[in-house]
């Protein structure tokens, strides 16, 4: 029982993850491999603040602030959203996607290293512990726990899906897509790219942030070896796996890769040699991901099935499954120059 | 009739090589201008200064009465100035009505704390955008495409889309660079209608095309390039017949008897 809902509390963690990174990836193709380093601030940031200010010698953080969490969560998701916003005006405004790659890998190492490596700021590689439960009262059981971070996080992802939705359906979206399809067009069409793209690493930054500071009132406890960089990679893994710019297919990808894929495997029986159970798992990984771009470059839940004005599409698509147009070359008919 | 636009001893080079030299001219408001000459004649560069895609090295260009030379493609696009692509560019992954509605503006949905939190505000923008974009890909011949995904059109129904999201942006001065390369001759008839409505509607309309049937259906004046200044200006009947013109096109020393023409430019 405990197996299923720890796993569903990550699910939905790791869908905020997804359903953030979507809007930056998915929905307007900047392709950030910094995600986690923004997990990791919102995570931290939620942590000392609702921790009190240090009492056990040798342990050093900032802000320790007695903070109720809810306000420590919004706080935390704020700061990696302020951090994302930052590291957008010095990077990507300057920088098209793919050079822009490269600079989020190396942010985000630098980043991971200043906080193993900084005692003053963030306790360096130990990290910070004994996060009070949000609950305020510590004498509940870690499943009774798990049960109530699992209503937070679900609350928490159902309105991160709900904003998704929102953006995809406005304007806004629109203008978001154009941009990933060809900048120069929107450019020629008026629009100033980068505050777009600016609102989208924002809001993006923010569901990281919230995600991460679910994650630290879930374990209690956070240290810079449970935030590698490296995490980044299996999100967009799973974004690309679930579906790019669909929402539906971020949360999927969440649940199957993240979950079924990486996390389930801590309680499936271990065989071989056990060190290289997570080597595995990443091999797993990049296997389904293989096959996906293989067979469904578009991801499991393609973007196409959000077109809203969907109706004539999604029958234009079952006229092409209907047994009476499979035919090898269909020519449409001319219909310009119609008088 | 007054000019709209000015082009005043514009010059380009690409690295060493000199695309415009010294370019001027002038484009009435309200006429279709044809914009004609050999390949490396500077057309297209011209468009592209003129959109602000490239910055002249000299040279001032004015429209409207403003200097738009240090003008970004954006800023253009706000003046009023409205272009298509040599290579029709679409929204591949984006259905052709979305191509088209993105083109307006301003649109009030389009920030993102709007978008996310005041949809009452920008709903009914939203469906005059959408009748207004049917309507204009019908007027293309277009309305059986509107939900079909843009990269999925053919070569020349991308030109007709282009032009219906060009026109969805209400310019007033319009770049159509080729707008008939590479399309079937019935959907450059109707292109060349259209082009005609547009220009009565108001729009001033500078084109490039290389095929004379369409300049002389369209165009109310023709300015000859050739590598990159102004051969002649003047209506398509005067220029054709140019000494000037003829050698451009077609070399050196083309004489009635076709003698010399292997070693033109010699």
């Amino acid at each position: 029982m405990f197996i299923l809902t720890d796993l569903l509390v990550l699910g939905c963690i790791n869908g905020i993850m997804v359903v953030g990174l979507n809007l930056q990836y998915g929905y307007s193709g900047l392709l950030n491999f910094a995600f986690y380093t923004y997990v990791a601030v919102g995570a931290y940031i939620s942590g000392v603040l609702t921790l009190g200010p240090s009492t056990t010698p040798g342990v050093t953080y900032i802000l320790g602030a007695h903070l109720p969490w809810p306000v420590a969560l919004l706080l935390g998701g704020v700061a990696a959203a302020i951090l994302g916003a930052v590291i957008f005006s010095f990077t990507v405004r300057r920088l098209r996607s793919d050079y822009l790659a490269i600079v989020t890998v190396a942010a985000a190492f630098i980043f991971w290293n200043i906080i193993n490596s900084d005692v003053n700021l963030f306790n360096g590689a130990n990290g910070i512990f004994n996060v009070p439960y949000i609950t305020g009262n510590a004498d509940l059981s870690t499943e009774q726990y798990s049960l109530i971070i699992l209503a937070l996080a679900a609350v928490v992802l159902a309105a991160c899906v709900w904003l998704s939705r929102r953006i995809f359906r406005s304007p806004f979206g629109r203008l978001l897509r154009a941009i990933r399809e060809d900048e120069d067009v929107a450019a020629a069409f008026g629009r100033t790219i980068w505050q777009s793209q600016l609102w989208m690493y924002i809001v993006g930054c923010f569901m990281a942030g919230l995600a991460g500071g679910i994650f630290v009132f879930y374990i209690t406890a956070w240290s810079p070896s449970a935030f590698l960089p490296l995490e980044s990679f299996f999100l967009l893994a799973a974004l690309i796996i679930g579906g790019s710019g669909n929402y539906w297919g971020a949360m999927l990808g969440a649940f199957i890769v993240i979950e079924g894929l990486n996390e389930l495997s801590r309680y499936t029986p271990t065989f071989g040699r056990p060190e290289l159970a997570g080597a595995f798992r990443a091999l797993v990984i990049g296997v389904v991901l293989i096959l996906v771009l293989r067979f469904r470059p578009e991801g499991i839940f393609p973007e196409r099935w959000l077109d809203w004005y969907g109706r004539k599409t999604r029958a234009a698509a079952a006229a092409r499954w209907h047994p009476a147009n499979w035919t090898l070359h269909r020519e449409e008919p001319s219909k310009v120059g119609k008088p | 009739m007054s000019e709209i636009v000015d082009i005043r001893e514009v010059s380009f080079a690409y690295g060493g090589a000199l695309a415009v030299d010294k370019c001027s001219f002038t484009i009435e408001s309200g006429k279709v201008t044809g914009l004609i000459g050999p390949n490396g004649a500077g057309k297209s560069t011209l468009i592209e200064i003129l959109a602000g895609r490239l910055k002249p090295r000299s040279g001032t260009v004015i429209f409207d009465g403003t200097d738009v030379t240090s003008y970004g493609p954006a800023k253009c696009a706000r003046v009023g100035i409205v272009r298509t692509f040599q290579n029709a560019r679409v929204f591949a992954r984006l259905p052709v009505i979305e191509n088209v509605m993105i083109a307006a503006r301003p649109q009030s949905g389009e920030h993102a704390l709007e978008a996310m939190f005041a949809q009452r505000k920008w709903k009914g923008q939203e469906a005059t955008l959408r009748k207004e974009a049917t309507e204009l890909l019908e007027w293309l011949g277009l309305e059986n495409h509107t939900h079909q995904r843009a990269g999925t059109l053919s070569g020349g129904q991308r030109r007709l889309m282009e032009m219906a999201r060009a026109l969805m942006a209400h310019p007033k001065l319009l770049l159509l660079d080729e707008p008939t390369a590479g399309v079937f001759p019935e959907t450059s008839r109707l292109i060349a209608t259209r082009v005609k409505e547009i220009a009565e509607q108001g729009v001033t309309i500078l084109l490039i095309a290389h095929n004379m049937g369409f300049l002389s259906s369209v165009a109310d004046d023709v300015v000859v390039m050739a590598e990159g200044k102004v051969l002649v200006r003047g209506p398509l009947e005067t220029v054709r017949a140019h000494d000037e013109v003829i050698t451009a096109y077609l070399g050196a020393t083309v004489t009635q008897s076709g003698e010399g023409a292997g070693n033109a430019r010699a």
